[in-house]
């Protein structure tokens, strides 16, 4: 097993997509993406509303090589974050097959100044490692990649 | 043509190109939520990021050639003919040995997945090109090293 993700993610795209592996993968995914959203709630804590009944499912290519049904995919929530019935933030994966990292998760605030923000957060660790590194990136400074630490949220909604 | 193009250069022609593309893609976000807008910045974001991805590998494979040539000490017309020779039999003479299998298979790797891009098929569903370019650094480091020994030997037999 590689000890980069640039090495795991590439020697896995080169692989034979397997059935069990793929689902494997995706289940872990959905841990992965469900213990972030938990971590975010219980930081933010009660001042906010959560909502997760969005799902996302993935059609990459990895699922469709190996003819994986929609019954067989692990769904992963959207989580959406309102305040005083105003949605301020909502978190919504969008691939967890990427060269160089293990999954990323789009970030949308709507913080009280105006506008929309978009961040992506993306997780550095290796797959099916246990763990979770995840980066909070700026789409337009995508080279910078700071540990994300999900208190920052709460100053991003400002 | 220019010649003497660095993985440095490189990085900062990546950060400057994409600052401006994701900065519309943050946009986006910003002035119509519209799924079909963001999709194709994020489109113009994945061709950028494969782009690079091969001149990245341009990089690595332009000092696995230099070193192949310096392994079999190689007159012009040698080098020449080595230079036009399969990828893998000059990676084979660069990084020879069962020492040198973990990053002989590393780059073989790169090799196989720039091969979609510049080759007019398939891309990868999406790139981080922030670790590749952390990655390409180190192999980048481990093929001088191996190039500045390569030279001391070379040397000593003279």
């Amino acid at each position: 097993m590689s000890t980069n993700i640039v090495a795991a993610t590439i020697a896995e795209a080169q692989e034979k997509p397997d059935k069990e592996h793929v689902l494997h993968r995706l289940k872990d995914w959905q841990n992965r993406v469900h213990a972030l959203y938990d971590c975010i709630e219980q930081r933010l804590g009660d001042g906010y509303t959560y909502d997760r009944t969005g799902k996302h499912m993935s059609q990459e290519e990895m699922v469709q090589r190996t003819h994986l049904g929609s019954n067989d995919v692990p769904q992963l929530d959207i989580l959406t974050v309102e305040q005083g019935g105003r949605k301020v933030a909502e978190l919504r994966p969008r691939g967890l097959w990427i060269i160089g990292a293990n999954g990323r998760v789009d970030l949308i605030v709507m913080p009280r100044s105006g506008g929309s923000r978009l961040y992506m957060l993306l997780d550095h660790s290796l797959p099916l490692s246990g763990e979770t590194d995840w980066r909070i990136v700026r789409p337009s400074d995508r080279l910078h990649q700071p540990r994300f630490r999900p208190e920052v949220l709460s100053d991003l909604l400002e | 043509m220019s010649d003497g193009v660095t993985l440095g250069d490189l990085q900062g022609a990546y950060k400057r190109v994409t600052a401006r593309i994701y900065r519309l893609l943050e946009d986006g976000y910003d002035f119509a939520v519209e799924e079909k807008i963001i999709a194709t910045l994020d489109l113009d974001a994945l061709i950028v990021d494969a782009a690079f991805f091969v001149l990245i590998f341009g990089q690595i494979e332009n000092r696995v050639n230099e070193l192949a040539v310096r392994r079999i000490g190689a007159d012009r017309r040698r080098a020449e003919a080595l230079r036009e020779a399969r990828f893998d039999r000059r990676l084979n003479s660069a990084l020879p040995g069962s020492g040198n299998k973990s990053p002989r298979d590393e780059i073989a790797g790169w090799y196989n997945i720039r091969r979609g891009p510049a080759h007019g098929e398939r891309f990868a569903a999406s790139y981080n090109v922030a670790t590749v370019f952390e990655r390409a650094f180190q192999l980048e480091a481990l093929v001088d090293e191996q190039l500045s020994q390569a030279g001391h030997q070379g040397m000593q037999r003279e």
